[in-house]
């Protein structure tokens, strides 16, 4: 589970303070199927490198899976992501020297040892995203749907508890995006993963389960969806 | 879209490693470091040339001059100094300075005892003189040799232009350079006259007979130097002893003698001819050839210096392409050392494989460069470089003449892979510092 309580982020240069978000607070339940939504600089991608310890709150607390990651360290906030959270990224960011294959296990070798089951789990997540016959290709020999699937094989080969997109379906054509998020939800449902999205295409908000509106810093709005295929149950919780 | 065939995700879970990985595979790392350098070949390959050529620089310059000082040193001793000399100890406060009335008188015992000890020497008479000829003068230092002793310590005879006779004892006989002959229009069977002062500080002239010329691969006898006879010096500068016994080649006690005796073996045995000699002989010191040799010494030095300055320049240029590449490749991968952070992967990884991919480029480069200064070497040591178009009869400090010999130094060529190798990586350190000062969220919006 992840909660956020009352976080503030302000970002300073020089004497100038920006409020990116205002004391946002936010309860999402395992296996939820979220879209963080709201145009640009509404705090969208704060929250989520927030929720990603990918940086800390000015204040208030997050808390996730019961750590209160607001007060672990660097270090400890590399092997918190290392162990629990995974993230796909607008532009991919694969490596483009290394293969599909490699931009793969490369996340999971960092947490396991056995370069069997690196083998295994690589070569079964690139299975469930379509791509195991092209694992030997390089980025650049992809198209830019297949590269966001190996991005989204990277995120989910070490079995996260979370993962984190920001705006994953940015650099793809809609029919791509739309089997991308397809593909995503599936895997949602299958491995009740929690997918964190952030964005401002209405094709991303219909897919949600969820869909959390920001603007200016602050939730506008936090709506339960029954028409991406999974029935809003509450227990999802909502914004308090 | 995807299959979604497999459902091993669910049916293996992970079991991690003992403890978390801090630094991922080093296998990986290695691997993406070297696939890394294949992103910007033309790039990587100058640099490695760089590096490549600076190394090979370094060890060519090395070689030629560690083949300067060894043939400098032989030279040096086989044809100026010996491995030594005996004086007397009024004459050792000023080795430089030719003063007769510190002559040594007993110098034929001392040549015994030396004999007893295994150590071949001759006596030597050192004087200035002003040398006349047809309508000039110049100055000239004389050393007078004993011609059948001589050939046991030092290789005049070896250096006899053919063409000339070696001296004769008795006979007022003068041996010169080829260069001051050269320089003077002078030919075997010409008469000089030569002025300088007796033991006793009287002008004295002696009229010598040209009667050989050296041609030796030491430019200080080429020029500026006579040999006459011990006996007709004696007589013309009335003197009954020498103003030195010089040495030849150091038994070693493994049956060869030392010809070039250096360092710790020469001042152990100076210490023990002086301990021997110094009970039997009162008043005589015995000097190894570097306290001899120190203006050669000084310029060797000066050298060094100066060349190490050189390569440094010439390290420094390779740093400089080595920084550059890195800090490049540093900066455009920003978002990619973001996307790597984000996932978990410590710092220290990410340093690690900048430093494996500049460790690539120093190994390849400094390798490069060790065989290209290897090939360099072996035609320096088999061929040498001919340099008497450029310095002809000049003097340059050194005892070598023409054609400039290398030396094999397998010391500095380790020294060079080893530097070439760890100054890449050290030079890593500084471009992945500053790209790790970002945090990860900068980093993934490093544009």
């Amino acid at each position: 589970m992840i909660s956020v309580d009352n976080v503030t982020k302000v970002y300073r240069s020089g004497s100038t303070e920006v409020a990116a978000l205002r004391g946002v607070s936010l309860r999402v339940e395992g296996g939820a199927f979220l879209a963080i939504a709201g145009p640009s600089g509404s705090g969208k991608t704060t929250l989520l490198n927030l929720i990603g310890c990918l940086d800390t709150a000015t204040s208030g607390d997050v808390e996730i899976s019961g750590e209160r990651v607001s007060d672990l360290n660097r270090k400890q906030l590399a092997l918190f992501r290392r162990l629990h959270l995974g993230f796909i990224f607008q532009s991919f960011n694969l490596i483009p020297v290394l293969s599909a294959y490699e931009n793969v296990s490369f996340a999971l070798s960092l947490i396991v040892r056995d370069p069997k089951q690196v083998r295994s789990r690589t070569m079964a997540i690139l299975d469930d995203v379509g791509l195991a016959d092209m694992a030997d290709r390089r980025p650049g020999e992809l198209s830019g749907g297949q590269q966001q699937r190996v991005a989204i094989a990277r995120a989910l080969v070490k079995n996260p508890d979370i993962v984190l997109a920001d705006e994953p379906t940015a650099n793809v054509d809609s029919e791509i995006g739309e089997g991308l998020l397809e593909l995503m939800r599936t895997l949602n449902r299958r491995h009740s993963t929690t997918f964190l999205f952030s964005t401002h295409d209405a094709m991303v908000m219909a897919f949600a389960d969820r869909l959390v509106r920001l603007h200016d810093g602050r939730i506008t709005g936090d709506e339960m969806h029954a028409a991406g295929g999974r029935s809003a149950s509450g227990d999802d919780g909502g914004a308090r | 879209m995807a299959s979604l065939a497999s459902d091993s995700l669910t049916a293996a879970p992970i079991t991690p490693g003992d403890s978390p990985r801090k630094h991922g595979d080093t296998g990986f790392l290695l691997r993406l470091a070297w696939l890394n350098l294949s992103r910007h070949r033309r790039r990587t390959i100058i640099t490695t040339i760089a590096l490549a050529f600076s190394v090979a620089v370094l060890i060519f310059m090395d070689s030629l001059m560690g083949g300067i000082d060894k043939e400098s040193q032989r030279n040096l001793v086989w044809y100026e100094t010996g491995s030594g000399k005996v004086v007397t100890d009024a004459q050792m406060e000023d080795l430089s300075q030719v003063a007769l009335k510190h002559e040594l008188v007993g110098y034929l015992p001392v040549m015994e005892a030396l004999a007893e000890l295994g150590v071949a020497s001759t006596p030597r008479i050192r004087i200035i003189g002003e040398l006349f000829f047809g309508e000039g003068s110049m100055p000239i230092r004389l050393i007078g040799i004993d011609p059948v002793t001589d050939e046991e310590v030092f290789r005049l005879r070896d250096a006899l232009v053919p063409g000339g006779a070696y001296l004769a004892a008795g006979e007022p006989g003068l041996i010169l350079g080829a260069w001051t002959t050269a320089d003077l229009g002078l030919s075997v069977g010409d008469f000089v006259e030569v002025r300088t002062r007796t033991r006793y500080g009287a002008m004295q002239v002696l009229e010598l007979e040209l009667v050989g010329i050296l041609l030796s691969p030491n430019p200080t006898v080429n020029r500026g130097i006579g040999y006459f006879p011990l006996d007709v010096a004696q007589y013309d500068l009335e003197m009954e002893g020498v103003t030195e016994v010089a040495l030849g080649a150091l038994p070693s006690g493994l049956g060869r003698p030392i010809a070039v005796p250096t360092g710790a073996f020469l001042t152990r045995e100076v210490e023990r001819l002086n301990t021997d000699l110094g009970t039997r002989f009162p008043g005589v010191t015995v000097v190894g050839w570097p306290r001899l040799a120190h203006d050669y010494l000084a310029l060797m030095e000066s050298k060094s210096s100066s060349n190490a300055m050189l390569l440094f320049l010439i390290f420094l240029i390779a740093a400089v392409g080595i920084s550059n590449t890195m800090l490049i490749a540093v900066y455009e991968r920003i978002r990619e050392f973001g996307m790597m952070r984000a996932l978990g992967m410590e710092d220290g990884a990410i340093r690690a494989t900048m430093v494996f991919e500049a460790g690539i480029i120093g190994l390849i480069g400094s390798t490069a460069g060790l065989l290209l200064g290897a090939a360099a070497t072996f035609w320096l040591v088999n061929w040498g470089l001919d340099l008497s178009s450029i310095y002809g009869d000049v003097s340059v400090g050194y005892r070598v003449t023409g054609v400039y010999h290398g030396a094999w130094n397998p010391g500095t060529m380790a020294t060079a892979v080893a530097f070439g190798v760890l100054a890449s990586m050290a030079i890593a350190l500084l471009p992945a510092r500053r790209a790790l000062r970002l945090d990860v969220v900068q980093c993934l919006r490093y544009e």
